[in-house]
Formats: structure tokens, sequence, C-alpha cells
């Protein structure tokens, strides 16, 4: 099939089948406004389209695409995806939430169907939204035009509840919070100047999706990504900053200069040869030398950032400081004896908590949660600031959000939020069990209260025995608790 | 998007008078691009906003407007349409993703022109790079302005699915039996036990400390950190480019730090500035050019227009205020000198301008070239100043540029050149005695009152033949009496030959007396013997203009 696509694009070559449909479903639908019928883009945008189809007909008649919790599901099972898809994904999304339809059923004889009629049938679908109820008109039209080739899954319009609209925007913030850090890191590594109109316009977000729902928003410093550890720990890094900036009472406007600073505070590293900085083992002497460099390297890149005087000067102190200690030990070592700024304090704490808890090159299993913040109370008042490690450590609790947490029985599960409640300190959380498929994959099981008691005993009935880091079990725990 | 219209019923009226605000609020934002904030008719327009929306919340909560392209609509309704341009808020709005804003009822007339700022900002800045009007807005947080944006700009933008992050199979861990894991002992412990510790709990004095922490941080100005750290990373900076780049950022930070009156740190950083480029005078040289480079950029009036307002530092009381600033200014590129010594018109206290005189000629000491340069400057009164200061300098150029300046158009350059000359140099003025011939009668009474201040032969050569000659230029009997009198003051026996002659020679010449009363007041200066014996002479004399001339001689020193 791939032989079938462009060899100019090398990208459209690797994508799966899975990303190949859902590519020409989307090209389908866009190209059709433009073209008419007889016009080659769209008579090859159509081929793609019946290709994609087929190949998923090999077992059954028919290809069934069906969305469901803003996911697409094809023949029932979740459609993965990487990030460079994600634009036109979540573009196919939103029209299929538009049209209020939760999926298709497309048979096989696409392939002795007229262009004119598939065409027709887009076109339909794009008259739909505009429709009182579009899977009702969508449905009798289906019938009356006859388009036996095609069904609707019937269900209920994609109405999500304002805690999924929430989930969904946490999701979508997060990743263009990476998605412009990356691009900006990008920019400057290019040589060519970069703004920070997206990355404020970003952090902004999340401080009112932080004001809507904080363990959500807690909850996504949990995201763990291989491939981009480092603008990743960015975005995690700018999340925990805020959020214990929040905690300790820093202004709104504050807090977006705080969630920058989380975000910049390693621009350095696009200076630093990646070989150094995803070396497996220990570095050497001299590349730890160069990895010292790296906050004075941050300075130097957020100099060249094209923005006012006013918000450069708010986001240099913290990336230099960054690596410096509450007692002024670390790096980058110079005559200046002066204590640590308040963001930089803060960022150091929750810079060392979330490279510790992020599994590395040279570390296969990141360490729990309780063993970092175990290893930071040991450092108080000498490499944190012990008031605000107290604070941190109240802020996240025992059992944050997202923990993965081994219960007595061996049983794996996830510390979720009580519904409707907060309680940081809460060492007995609801917790989603979590079980294995036969391909190995964690699946979610039902909820239990830890905090219910035994009524025969008088004790607790479950007790969690030891915490884990989520990326140890290959769970990112936001696909469950989002 | 949530761009449906509120649940809501409105009446006729209601309608009309959400139309008028809309008008009202399109007219506005017109004033607000054609006059000043501050005009009248900026003032009155934005009032009609309020006066507009008030009426609409008689009956209403809230106001919504959706925006769509360049278009604003009410109730489903366009009731404006636009054009894509900046002078169109309903396309700045929509360009930066806003989909709908909505007026609350409590709306204050102070929130209206904030919103109006913004709008006005950003229809006329095109250089979005750090913030637009949604940013704008968020940051300014109006209690009774809502709006709803998107983030459409960046949609394009590779996302990312959470549930796509590959974990090696071998990282993965299955549960572990009972037995196995309640061995160890892990740290997770040690957090238990902090539960039932004071440890999460923060003590009233940790409460408070962090209190003062976030209210420090929320009122400090970090300038002067910045400059620090940066400074450092100049120290290790091994590239031109970042050498550069934060060069150019510390010039604009110094900046506020002046306008800040921070003065001990402008000063460090100046200090610090110099050691860099001396070490790395020899190991990289175009840190010198930069450097170099970035005095000239901080010497120049636009940049140091800043210091105006402190210069009042100098007649302050507190000594340590004082000596930090004049640290300061003495730490300034000597091009400095080009803006400060313009900023002189501007003071008015006679001794705030003496001490900046005294600064500015401290500077000079290390380099007059831009002082001389400032001869040339347009402003006479500035000039004369820097002649004045110059008259300090014991260099030759300067001495040789007074002297040319005596030859200035300017008589008050002239006059000042010629006392700066007289109070650095008095010896070389003799040279110049034939400017007692000066059609300036300033001039010559400077040079007549230098020149009498001691006797000297070469004076006393050029008077003798100037008054031999009689080739007078200024024929007056006044300016002839005073050459008389200047060669007795700084004349000799020499002199008193012709002195004699003139004196008593000729008695029957009637005209012009005034060189035989010249005569005797000259020989009355020499006040020796020989001169009184001459003296005696005419006192004696048959011929009454000889006795005269001695009379009126006598008669001026009595």
């Amino acid at each position: 099939m791939s032989s079938n696509y462009p060899k100019t694009n090398p990208y459209l070559q690797r994508i799966t089948d899975g990303e190949r449909f859902v590519y020409a479903f989307y090209r389908l639908i866009q190209t059709f406004k433009i073209h008419k019928v007889n016009n080659p883009i769209l008579i090859k945008c159509i081929q793609e389209f019946i290709t994609a189809v087929l190949q998923w007909c090999n077992e059954t008649d028919h290809l069934k695409i069906q969305v469901s919790q803003y996911r697409f599901y094809l023949q029932d099972e979740k459609l993965f995806y990487r990030p460079q898809c994600a634009g036109v994904f979540y573009k196919t999304l939103d029209f299929f939430n538009m049209i209020g339809v939760e999926g298709l059923r497309i048979y096989d004889q696409i392939s002795d169907v007229s262009f004119k009629r598939i065409v027709a049938f887009i076109r339909l679908l794009k008259k739909a939204k505009f429709k009182k109820n579009p899977p009702e008109w969508l449905a009798d039209k289906l019938t009356d035009k006859r388009y036996e080739w095609v069904e609707l899954i019937h269900g209920v319009r994609n109405n999500y509840t304002t805690s999924e609209n929430r989930k969904e925007m946490g999701r979508r913030t997060y990743a263009s919070v990476l998605a412009s850090v990356k691009e900006v890191s990008q920019k400057l590594k290019n040589g060519s100047r970069a703004g920070i109109r997206k990355p404020r316009r970003m952090i902004q977000n999340l401080i009112d999706l932080m004001a809507e729902d904080e363990p959500l928003f807690l909850c996504l410093s949990t995201v763990r990504i291989h491939d981009d550890y480092t603008y990743q720990h960015s975005v995690n890094v700018a999340i925990l900053s805020m959020c214990l900036g929040k905690y300790i009472g820093i202004s709104r406007n504050s807090l977006e200069e705080l969630g920058l600073c989380g975000l910049l505070h390693d621009l350095g590293k696009i200076d630093i040869p990646q070989k150094i900085i995803a070396k497996p083992g220990k570095l050497t002497s001299k590349e730890y030398e160069e990895i010292k460099k790296h906050p004075m390297n941050s300075v130097c890149q957020i100099v060249k950032i094209k923005a006012s005087l006013d918000h450069k000067i708010r986001m240099i102190i913290p990336p230099f400081e960054h690596h410096l200690k509450y007692d002024l030990s670390g790096y980058p070592q110079s005559d200046r004896k002066k204590p640590l700024s308040l963001f930089s304090r803060i960022i150091a704490i929750t810079d060392f908590y979330d490279a510790l808890t992020s599994p590395r090159s040279y570390r296969n299993n990141a360490l729990s949660h309780d063993e970092v913040l175990s290893m930071m109370i040991e450092k108080s008042g000498q490499d944190f600031d012990p008031v605000l490690l107290k604070v941190f450590i109240k802020m996240l609790g025992l059992y944050p959000a997202g923990t993965i947490v081994q219960l007595d029985g061996g049983q794996i599960g996830m510390v979720i939020n009580a519904p409707n409640s907060i309680d940081y300190n809460n060492d007995k959380p609801y917790v989603i069990l979590l079980k294995r498929n036969k391909k190995g994959e964690f699946l979610k099981g039902r909820t239990i209260d830890l905090s219910k008691i035994d009524p025969a005993t008088g004790y607790y009935k479950r007790h969690i025995i030891r915490t884990l880091h989520p990326s140890t079990c290959g769970i990112q725990p936001l696909e469950f608790i989002l | 998007m949530d761009t449906n219209v509120p649940a809501h019923s409105f009446s006729e009226i209601d309608i009309k008078a959400a139309k008028d605000v809309l008008a009202c609020f399109l007219n506005a934002a017109r004033s607000y691009r054609l006059y000043p904030p501050n005009h009248i008719i900026t003032k009155k327009t934005v009032s009609r906003v309020k006066t507009s929306l008030d009426q609409f919340f008689k009956n209403n909560n809230e106001l919504r407007f959706i925006v769509k392209a360049n278009d604003f609509i009410f109730q489903g309704n366009t009731i404006q349409k636009g054009k894509p341009n900046n002078d169109n808020p309903a396309f700045l709005f929509f360009s930066d993703g806003i989909r709908w804003i909505e007026f609350h009822k409590g709306i204050s007339l102070g929130e209206i022109v904030g919103i109006f700022d913004i709008i006005n900002w950003y229809s006329r800045e095109n250089n979005t790079s750090e913030g637009d009007i949604v940013t704008a807005l968020w940051e300014k947080d109006f209690p009774n302005f809502r709006y709803k944006a998107e983030d459409v700009l960046w949609e394009e933008a590779p996302l990312v699915d959470f549930s796509l992050s590959p974990v090696d199979e071998e990282d993965t861990i299955e549960a572990e039996p009972p037995s196995e894991f309640e061995k160890k002992v892990t740290l997770f412990e040690n957090i238990q036990k902090y539960k039932n510790n004071p440890l999460t709990d923060l003590t009233h004095e940790e409460k408070e400390t962090l209190q003062l922490m976030v209210v420090e941080h929320e009122m400090t100005n970090n300038d002067d950190d910045v400059l620090d750290i940066l400074s450092i990373i100049l120290e290790n900076s091994k590239n031109t480019d970042d050498f550069a780049s934060i060069l150019n950022f510390q010039k604009k930070l110094l900046k506020n730090i002046i306008s800040d009156g921070k003065f001990d740190h402008a000063a460090d950083f100046l200090r610090n500035l110099h050691d860099i480029q001396f070490s790395y005078r020899r190991k990289k040289p175009w840190v010198a050019d930069l450097i170099d480079h970035f005095r000239s950029e901080i010497s120049r009036p636009s940049y140091l227009d800043v210091i105006y307002p402190h210069w009042k530092l100098l007649d302050t009381t507190n000594s340590g205020e004082k000596d930090i600033f004049v640290q300061f200014i003495n730490l300034l590129p000597s091009e400095s000198i080009l803006s400060l010594m313009p900023m002189l018109n501007r003071i008015k206290s006679p001794r705030i301008q003496h001490r900046i005189m005294k600064i500015v000629l401290k500077i000079a000491k290390h380099d007059i070239e831009p002082l001389l340069q400032l001869l040339n400057h347009p402003d006479i009164t500035l000039v004369q100043r820097v002649v004045h200061l110059m008259r300090y300098l014991k260099d030759e150029k300067s001495e040789e540029i007074l002297r040319k300046l005596i030859s200035h158009f300017s008589q008050r350059i002239r006059i000042e050149a010629l006392k700066s000359l007289v109070s650095r140099k008095p010896e070389e003025l003799v040279k110049m005695c034939l400017l007692i011939e000066d059609e300036n009668p300033h001039i010559r009474k400077i040079m007549f009152n230098h020149l009498a201040k001691k006797r000297n032969k070469t004076v006393e050569k050029i008077l003798l033949k100037y008054l031999t000659n009689e080739n007078f230029k200024i024929d007056s009997q006044q300016h002839i009496l005073a050459c008389y009198k200047l060669l007795g003051k700084c004349g000799s026996n020499k002199s008193i030959p012709f002195l004699r002659r003139k004196l008593l020679d000729q008695p029957f010449r009637l005209n012009r007396s005034y060189f035989r009363q010249g005569a005797a007041t000259a020989l009355w200066e020499l006040n020796n013997d020989k001169a009184t014996g001459v003296l005696n002479k005419a006192y004696r004399s048959f011929f009454p203009v000889i006795r005269k001339a001695h009379h009126r001689a006598f008669q001026h020193y009595e």
C-alpha cells in the first residue's frame, strides 16, 4: 500500500495504517472543498481514501472507525499515533465531534463506487454540521440516497462533560506547551530569533487550567516522553513550579513568569552535543563540565529571544541559578554570594524532583515519588530551601494522583483523587486497579477506596505496600486519569 | 469554541442598546487611534462607551459580542462588518484567536480604558513576538470583561499523544508477590514517618517566612542581579556572538539601573567591564573592540539622559550617596562628556553646575578629545563652559587651541579663552601682547591687567615699539593712556629716555597732550629715582603744557 503514497514525502511512507486512513480521510474532506470532481488532485485523494479503507478490509468486509473519549478506535482498537500526526488527528476528531457522529462503517464495496458518489457523501458530511440534528439528518440522507457502502454508527453525540472537556483541554494544552518550548528551542538552535508569544499563551492557559482543576493540572506533570525528555522535563518543571507557586500564594502574573522560567530553564541544553545529553553511561569529567555550562547557556539563549527587556529580565535568574544549591554550592560557581531568588529555589526543587522521577538514558528505572522526596528531605537546608521543600512535600502529598502503588496482594493500582476533593496528605486514597491484558497493556479496573474499613476486623481493607513510578511500569497516568 | 449565544432573549430595546454600545466602542477605538489617550475627545468617547453599557445593563447582566473574522455579531446578526486591517478591533481580536468578548454589569471606566489601551497598543504594534491582545488581557484580568480565546494560530504545531509514550519492555515490571517486597526497606517509610512529623506542617515562623519571601519577590526589582549574572557569563563567554548579545542586553539593563539611581551597581559593573577588557586584551582582542563599542554607545546623549534627574545628588548632604554617584560618573567613558556637558544648560543650580564641571574636567584629563569636539557645538554658552574648563588642562594641545580661540568669532569665547590662557600660563601671553590693540575692550582690559602684573622686558620692548611708531589702530586717548600706564608697570629704566622725550620735548606742540600725560603716568608707575627725576623736571618746567601733563598724572594717582 505504501507504494501508492507519494514518494516525495518520506514521512508519509513511514506512517502506520491507522494514521494513513485518518490522513486520507482528512485530506479528502479538505480537498473536495477546493477542487471539482474531475480534478486530478481530488481524484488522487479519493484513490488514497479507497486504498486506505480497503487495507482494513482483509479480515472483515468493512472498516469501522469510532470516536470515544476523544480518541479514534479502528476496528474496535484504540488508534495510536505519533506526535507528528496529532494536528491532523485532532482536526479530524473535531470534524466528527462537529457532525455529532460517533463513527462510520465503510464497506469494501467502496471499491466499486464512483468517485462522484464518494464526493457526494463527503459533501453530505460537511452539510450535516449545519443541520439541527446532524446525525439524524445524515442517517436519513444516507438511506434516501442509498449509500449502501457506508453506515453511520449510531450513538449519542460526543457531548463531553465539563470534566472531560477540561481533561481534553489539559491534554491539548500540555501538548501545545511542549510544542511551543520545542519551537523556541529549535528556532534558537537554528540561529533564528524566537519569540515568547506562544509559550506565554500556553503558560497562561496552564494557569487557567490550574485554577479550574488543580489535581488534573498536577497530574499533567506525570507525563513522561522518552524521545522528548528535555522538553517534557521543562514542561513538567513549569507545571510543578506553578503549582508550588500557587500554593505559597504567588500572584497570577508572577505565576506566568515562574511558568516561563520553568519552561526555559534548560534552554541552554541545545548548545550541548546530543551525544552527551543522551549518553547512556557515566559522564566523563570533561563531559560533565560541558553539562555544567547549560545554566549559563540558557541565559545566553534567553538574551537572544525576541522579547522586551522587562520580560527577559524576569526570565534570566532562575535558569542561571537552578543548579545552585541553597547553600550556594553547585554550579555555576562565581564570586557572587547572594541568596538564590525565590523562583530559583522553587525551580531547583521541581527540577530535581522531575529529573529523578524520570527514566533516563543512563538510568533505566526512575525513582519513585517517595524515594525522591526522601532524598530531598535528607538535603533540606543544604541543597533545598527547607520551607519551600516542606510546602512541596505537603503539596504533592504522600500519594499524588498518578502514583502507581502496589497493594497487599500484589495488585498494581494508580492513585486518583477522590471525587471532588483534594487532600494532599491523604494516605488512604482512591486507587484504580490496573490489569494487564494479553498484549501486556494495562487496562483500567475497578476503583477502590482505601479508606474503607472492614467492619469484621476494624482494620482497613486494603493497604499500600510500596509505590512505583508510572514510567517503570510503562504506564502513562494521564491515559487513566484524563 | 463556545460561540453559542447565551440562552437569553433580548427585547428590541436591548438590541438597540447593544448596537449603541458597539457603535460607541468602535468610535472610541477610532478616537484612540487619532488622539492621545488623555485628549478630551478620547476621554469623551470612552465615557460614552461606559454610558451606553450602563444603559444596556439596566435590564441585563452581561453583553456578549461574537467575533468572526472582521465582524461583530450580536444575537446571530452581524451588527458591524469591518475590513481586515488593524484599525478594526474585530479583526485584531479574531487574529489573536478571540472568539467572543463579554462586558459584565459593573464594568468601570478604568477597565474600559484598560481595554482600549490594549487594543490601541496592538493595533500599532506590529511586532507581537512577545505577546498579543490575549496575553495582555490575561495579564490585566479585568473583572468585568471576559473573552474566549482559541489557540488557532498554532494548531498546526505537532501535538503529542500521551498514549504513545514508548517504554522499553525490559523497563516494565510486574507485580511482585508480597513476601518479596515486604522485606524491602524502602525510603517510602521515611516519608511515612514524616506524615506525623512536623516536617510537612509549617510552623508559625515558617509561614511568616514564606509570606515574606513572596512579598519580597513581588516587590523586588532584580535588574542589578541580572546585570551581575550577565557579567559572570560575560567573563566566561568564549563566543563573539554571545558576548555581543549579552553586552547589548547589559547596555539596556544598565540604563534601567542608572534610571533607578542604583549607581553603586552601575559603578561596579563598569569597573568589572574594565577588568574584563584588561584581562582579555591579549587572549581575545575582539573583546576590547566590543567593549569599546559598548562604551561609545552608552556615552550617547539619548542614553545618558537618564542621569539628568540624578544630578541633584551632587548637592545632597548625604556624602555617601554623593560619593557613589561621583564615582560612577568618573567611570564613564570620556565620550560621555559629549552628553554630560550639554546637560548643564538644563541645570539651574550654579553649585551643581560647578560640580558637574569638576567631574567632567576629571574625565577630560584622561582624554581631552571629546571636550575639544564640543568647541564646534552651536551653543555658545556650552562652548564657553568648555573653554572655561580648558584653563585647568595643562597640556600643550589645549593651550594651542585656546590661543586659536582668541580669534573665535564669538567675543564671549575669545574672552573666555584669554582668561583661560591668562590663568594657565601667564608668560606665554606676552607673545600675544599685541592683543592690547584688540577691537574688543574686554580683551584689551584683560591683557592690560594681566601684563601689568609684573615687569617684562619683552612686553616693554613691544610696547616701546608700539608707542614709538604711533601706528595705532585704536587711536583713542583712553587706549593710549592705558598703553603708557602698562609700559610704566611692566617696563624698566630702558623706557625712560623714550618717556622723557615724550614728556619734555616739543613743548610747543599742543595737540595730542595725552601722549605727554601718558608718559608722565608711565614714569609714575616706574617709580624709581630716574623716573622721579624726569617727573621733577616736568613739574618745574617753564611750559604749562608739560606741567599740566605732570599735574594730570599726579591727580590720577592722588
